[in-house]
């Protein structure tokens, strides 16, 4: 039952390859053509709302939040549907908050964000270690993954095999962000984005069919098949291992609603917009889109659960990152057409192109920030054409260390790294994002504790918890370490990043503050209404 | 105060800065002590703080009840729909209905303000050029 046909996987080759060679074709097309910083970084705010939203939701629905989402909704049911809205959530509170002031402050990076206000290498170079902080476990997530998925949709077994699919798709990633730059990958996400969504919405459709298009007999049917009764229907099953399991259910979705969009390749995509208020109609296409794949996800990830049981999903997986393909075929029933096995192969299409995408705009995220922040500071008056060789360059040094270590963690559990990126998102780089836009007198010591303390108590605590070591679907089974009894380690460090900003702000004294206000003051007309066009 | 400030801005009162720290200050003309920018922040600070309290508190409560509140959440409401499950679908129609109240207002709050900001520091921008 969780081995796809023969013809589904010669057509799933063809289709991956043809997606590979398109995508990169259109890379080369539409990458900037001269030595434009601009044009590389932003893409000179050439796109429509729609599409920058499309971008957006591409960016921000990676592939680890597909097939790991899918997989707590089969396995979990409520919990997943929490984790799942809370990921819609986050993207609603990015643009709320934070989005259009980021637009407006911002030009390049985060660190362009952030040192606004306080100009220094220092500022600069913490900001680019976090985003990498942040960004890497979660590239390494995917690109282990790709290895995995490949394996399990085209049906061969062998390490070798897996390590190198991961190795010749992750220089295929590097060449997405290296050459496109920001509007060649936005193209790859739009791409992405519609395809997921579109085989996404009709796979649930026929799956509603095969329940009578009434959701409670969905539920009732999943309820059923879950091993675990109506318990599926309410929330617990995901932490029952743990020792708090309320608690820790609270903490790990509000991390992840604090953290998830303040990744810096979602944030990123901020400042391709022209102005706030395309910004804000980007951000509504964007929300309105993840919520609808909140909707499929849910729906799919059910329909698994009721159709195929509990038990085969795990059994797969131990994770469930194959529920969301596996639910997407029993979608079909036993009788599986050529449209149908068409529409599969759309399906793993669309998964494969969301790897592809997702890393690829995670690499370009690290790389800009290296280059911008780091490098380009480095030397007063860097020429355009150099800072953008360099950003090529910093896509290879971010992208070839990225493939390594996936090779290396590929047979692990990987939910430690997922984890851990949103906790440095939520811990470190939300507190320091909010102060920055909002708080006057918040100074560059306070951002420094922010960032750098935030990030230390993620980094401490994080090998400590539960999913890391001490029970058999942790990723070190035979360790046991585990001395904070949680999944997350936002409950700690969320508060402490935080209290670090303000304790550093308030240390750096009276005096300091005032001169911060009185920054602030000046760029504060900028922050909120865009006003003065941003100078070099 | 330099004699500048005046021509910039004939219609302000002086400031009463410390010297060091107008010293420090960039040389453009302080835009926070527009009465505009004074309007829009607090226009902005209270779409923004409604907009995330509200968005925020809802699944908080939504988490809690989801923990705290078993028997609540599971009670049936219609067929085979616990109350619970009912809650976190409802969010759905409701985070679209969100987004479109927030257009709403900031496009009728907050955007007239903005431009007129961004005009105004236009003109300003094209005085201090010109002079």
């Amino acid at each position: 039952m969780t081995h796809f046909s023969g013809n589904a996987q010669a057509m799933s080759l063809v289709a991956f390859s043809a997606v590979a060679t398109i995508t990169l074709l259109l890379c080369v097309m539409t990458g900037p053509d001269g030595d434009d910083l601009d044009e590389f970084y932003t893409g000179y705010g050439s796109l429509s709302p729609m599409r920058n939203g499309l971008a957006i939701a591409g960016d921000y629905i990676s592939a680890a939040s597909v097939l790991g989402t899918g997989g707590v909704i089969a396995l979990c049911g409520y919990d997943g549907i929490a984790l799942a809205l809370s990921t819609a959530l986050s993207l609603m509170l990015l643009m709320f908050l934070l989005a259009e002031p980021l637009r407006n402050a911002g030009r390049f990076t985060m660190g362009d964000a952030i040192a606004r206000r306080m100009p220094g290498r220092s500022v600069r170079i913490a900001a680019c270690a976090v985003t990498i902080a942040a960004l890497l476990p979660l590239m390494l997530v995917q690109l282990a993954g790709t290895g995995q998925l490949l394996a399990f949709i085209l049906g061969f077994s062998g390490d070798s095999l897996q390590t190198g699919c991961i190795i010749g798709l992750g220089a295929l990633m590097i060449s997405y962000a290296a050459i496109g730059g920001m509007k060649g990958t936005a193209l790859i996400q739009i791409l992405k984005i519609v395809m997921l969504q579109g085989s996404g919405a009709v796979v649930a459709v026929l799956m509603l069919r095969r329940f009578d298009w009434d959701p409670g007999a969905l539920f009732t049917a999943a309820a059923a098949q879950s091993g675990v009764g109506s318990r599926f229907l309410q929330s617990g099953v995901q932490f029952t291992g743990s020792s708090h399991p309320r608690l820790d259910m609270i903490t790990s979705e509000l991390t992840v609603v604090l953290g998830g969009a303040c990744l810096p390749h979602v944030t990123m995509r901020m400042y391709t917009a022209r102005s706030a208020r395309q910004v804000r109609r980007s951000m509504s296409w964007a929300v309105s889109l993840v919520v609808l794949f909140v909707l499929i996800i849910t729906v799919i990830g059910f329909g698994a659960t009721a159709l195929i049981g509990r038990a085969v999903i795990a059994g797969a997986d131990p994770q469930g990152n194959t529920a969301y393909l596996l639910g997407s075929r029993a979608a079909f029933g036993p009788e599986i057409s050529t449209a149908e096995t068409f529409l599969f192969t759309t399906v793993t299409t669309a998964i494969f192109l969301t790897l592809l995408a997702s890393v690829a705009g995670m690499i370009l995220a690290c790389a800009n920030s290296l280059a911008h922040d780091v490098f380009a500071t480095r030397v007063q008056e860097m020429s355009e054409h150099r800072e953008m060789t360099l950003a090529r360059v910093s896509a290879l040094a971010v992208g070839v260390p990225a493939i390594l270590l996936a090779t290396l963690v590929q047979h692990r559990s990987l939910q430690p790294l997922v984890t851990l990126s949103f906790c440095l998102g939520a811990s470190a780089l939300a507190p320091a994002l909010v102060y920055s836009l909002f708080w006057r007198r918040y100074t560059r010591s306070g951002l420094l504790w922010t960032l750098i303390g935030g990030s230390a108590a993620v980094l401490l605590l994080m090998p400590g918890t539960n999913l890391v070591s001490g029970s058999p679907i942790s990723a070190f089974p035979d360790a046991d370490v585990n001395w904070f009894p949680f999944t997350t380690t936002g409950l700690v460090t969320i508060p402490l990043g935080f209290a670090f900003g303000w304790l550093g702000t308030v240390i750096s004294g009276r005096r300091a503050s005032e001169e911060q206000r009185h920054q602030y003051e000046a760029v504060e007309g900028w922050i909120l209404a865009g006003a003065v066009r941003r100078s070099g | 105060v330099s004699p500048a400030y005046d021509l910039t801005y004939p219609w302000q009162p002086p400031l009463t800065d410390p010297p060091q720290a107008a010293r420090r200050r960039p040389a453009e003309p302080a835009l926070g002590h527009h009465s505009d920018l004074r309007i829009l922040r607090s226009a902005y600070r209270w779409q923004r703080r409604t907009a995330t309290l509200t968005a925020l508190g809802y699944f908080t409560l939504f988490l809690i009840l989801s923990a705290f509140a078993p028997s609540l959440m599971t009670s049936e409401i219609a067929d085979g729909l616990p109350t619970g499950l009912l809650l976190a679908l409802l969010q759905v129609p409701v985070t679209w209905l969100a987004i479109a109240l927030y257009e709403h207002t900031a496009r009728r709050n907050v955007d007239p303000i903005a431009a007129r900001i961004r005009k105004q520091s236009e003109v300003d921008a094209k005085r201090e050029a010109a002079r």
